[in-house]
């Protein structure tokens, strides 16, 4: 049985139907890429992934136990989230934010015990911020915030992490340590990885399967090698791709020719 | 430890000089022996004046209890509320709940002037669902989206604040013979005396400030935006329903026995959080003690700075606050210290 299934999913916003009868199904230590364009419905998959929002049919379920049938708590314990670094929560420091993401292992009062200390410290040394425990985020560079933001998801433990356009905000150098360290996760500590991510280039390097959504539906979904095929992107992405396999690899690099 | 350690010292210092200072000279250890007669640490009264124990045991004693724990309501609450808002300009007053909680208050002091326990416990509730009323037309009006702009936030609670007050204020002239006594109320200026609003207050607060304090680590996830939130496991609608209720009920039980006094709640929480940093789960106890020693201090201010005439407290803090929350204002801007 798959880690995680997602069934028929269908979302609504008034009568604009985002997401059409969408089906996937993770297993542990996969890294799945959600890629579409702007619009397609990858934010909103994860969003319905989590409870953000109400799928209005179909069901999520982990290890077979639907997922919006439990609560916050229960589920933060199965999902966790790696969102766009903003300032947010400038004035806290490292240590605290990374220590909230233990709440749905703490009690009601957040009181921090023994195994909430060493799981934030074991997550400030894999992402190599012990250094910046006592620094506000506000003083942070985008890469470091980035790296609080996935310490914070670590110390959460849960086996499923879903980032929306994490490396949005970095620098080449600086996403590929992200995702360097994102894709160790799933074989090392058989995280299971949803991305949602632009650079196709980074997909191709980094995703084990690939999903690919149009207009709230499934385009296509399978091995990554595969599933880059210049003529699917050109379809979906309405711009003239050119497809080569990488002369070490024969991973796929894309490179968009023409707007038309 | 250090910070409640001074708070401590803090609020002491003014507590006994509160006691100390009146209109009457009393010395201080008739004072001490009033105060521990009283408690029935031996019988000295015989060493006190009769007008010296009215004095403090009626007057002074109880009204100084009472601007302590208005005090410590509207900074608790005035912290919380900026917590829940992300705002740090959401203060009790400058939201439109105290002036909400103004027009509930006198409302139920015209409905029956308070002479009994009863009469006394009638004005919080009537401030409390004035308070309430009011910040969710505030909320309504001011939010944007999923968020609450600081903008949209002030201008939503300044004007139905002010309507607030207006229609205080026309309550106010229908009820020709109260009209004193409830202009004093607006201004700040406690004009309800005894221990009676001491105890209705104490049965609200205490369990009010208590439960505003506990909720720190909640306001802490919140201050991560409603989505992280939910993600790092809180249930965001039930947080900050408690929230916003437990501070609007401490507010309006401030509002209610002591009147509209700005910008206490948007003072001493901020000078806590740029000091010791904004973790909510401290932030909040120690406005609660800050905020009683700093009420106190205006208070003393109010009665000494025209002596023998007092002043009635709000004026004094608002005096004190206008040109403190142009300076937060423009702070506001860098955003580092929120």
């Amino acid at each position: 049985m798959s880690l995680l299934n997602i069934q028929n999913i269908s979302v609504y916003y008034d009568d604009h139907q985002a997401l059409n009868d969408i089906n996937l199904s993770l297993d542990a230590g996969e890294l799945l890429a959600l890629i579409g364009p702007n619009g397609a419905g990858k934010s909103t998959l994860l969003k319905a992934i989590n409870n953000r929002i109400t799928a209005q049919e179909g069901s999520i379920q982990f290890e077979g136990q639907d997922l919006s049938q439990i609560s916050n708590s229960e589920r933060a314990k199965i999902l966790s989230s790696v969102p766009q670094a903003g300032i947010i929560g400038g004035a806290f420091t490292v240590y605290q934010t990374v220590m909230l993401g233990r709440t749905p292992h703490m009690s009601w009062l957040g009181h921090s015990e023994e195994s909430d200390i060493e799981a934030v410290h074991r997550a400030l040394h894999s992402t190599k911020l012990e250094g910046f425990a006592n620094r506000r985020n506000a003083e942070l560079s985008g890469g470091e915030r980035q790296r609080v933001l996935l310490a914070r998801a670590l110390a959460q433990a849960a086996p499923i992490l879903l980032m929306d356009e994490p490396t949005n905000h970095l620098d080449l150098k600086h996403q590929m340590e992200f995702l360097e360290y994102v894709k160790g996760l799933t074989i090392n500590e058989g995280k299971t990885v949803i991305m949602a991510l632009h650079d196709l280039n980074l997909v191709s390097r980094f995703a084990d399967r690939t999903a690919i959504l149009d207009a709230g539906h499934l385009e296509s979904i399978g091995n990554t090698g595969e599933i880059l095929n210049a003529d699917v992107l050109q379809k979906v992405f309405g711009t003239k791709i050119e497809v080569f396999p990488h002369p070490k690899t024969g991973a796929p690099l894309i490179y968009p020719s023409a707007s038309k | 430890m250090k910070p409640y350690l001074l708070g401590i010292l803090f609020f002491l210092v003014f507590l006994i000089l509160s006691v100390t200072n009146g209109a009457v000279d009393i010395p201080f250890s008739e004072i001490v022996t009033i105060i521990l007669s009283t408690l029935g640490e031996g019988d000295q009264f015989t060493q006190a004046s009769a007008p010296s124990i009215a004095i403090i045991n009626q007057i002074r004693l109880p009204h100084t209890i009472l601007i302590a724990l208005t005090g410590a309501a509207l900074a608790g609450s005035g912290a919380s509320f900026q917590g829940l808002f992300r705002n740090p300009l959401a203060d009790p007053y400058l939201i439109g709940v105290a002036s909400g909680a103004g027009l509930g208050a006198v409302s139920a002091m015209t409905l029956r002037w308070p002479e009994d326990l009863l009469g006394y416990y009638l004005i919080p509730t009537g401030a409390f669902l004035g308070a309430l009323l009011t910040i969710w037309i505030v909320y309504r009006l001011a939010r944007v989206g999923r968020i609450v702009p600081l903008t949209t936030l002030i201008l939503a609670g300044v004007a139905i604040g002010s309507f607030a007050s207006a229609l205080t204020s026309l309550m106010m002239f229908r009820a020709d013979n109260q009209i004193y006594r409830a202009l004093s109320f607006l201004l700040g200026g406690s004009t309800l005396s005894g221990w009676n609003p001491v105890l209705v207050a104490l049965s609200y607060l205490i369990p009010g400030l208590i439960l505003l304090s506990l909720l720190g680590h909640k306001l802490n996830i919140l201050q991560f935006g409603e989505d992280q939130a939910k993600s790092m496991g809180l249930d965001v609608e039930r947080a900050k329903t408690t929230v916003l209720i437990t501070a609007t009920l401490t507010t309006a039980v401030a509002v209610a026995f002591s009147g509209v006094i700005g910008f206490i709640g948007l003072i001493v929480p901020h000078i806590i959080r740029i000091t010791w940093g904004p973790d909510y789960r401290h932030l909040i106890p120690l406005s609660i003690l800050y905020g009683a020693g700093a009420l106190l201090i205006a208070d003393l201010l109010s009665r000494v700075l025209l002596a023998p005439q007092s002043i009635p407290v709000g004026i004094i803090t608002a005096l004190a606050g206008t040109p403190f929350f142009l300076w937060i204002l423009r702070r506001a801007k860098s955003e580092v210290f929120w």
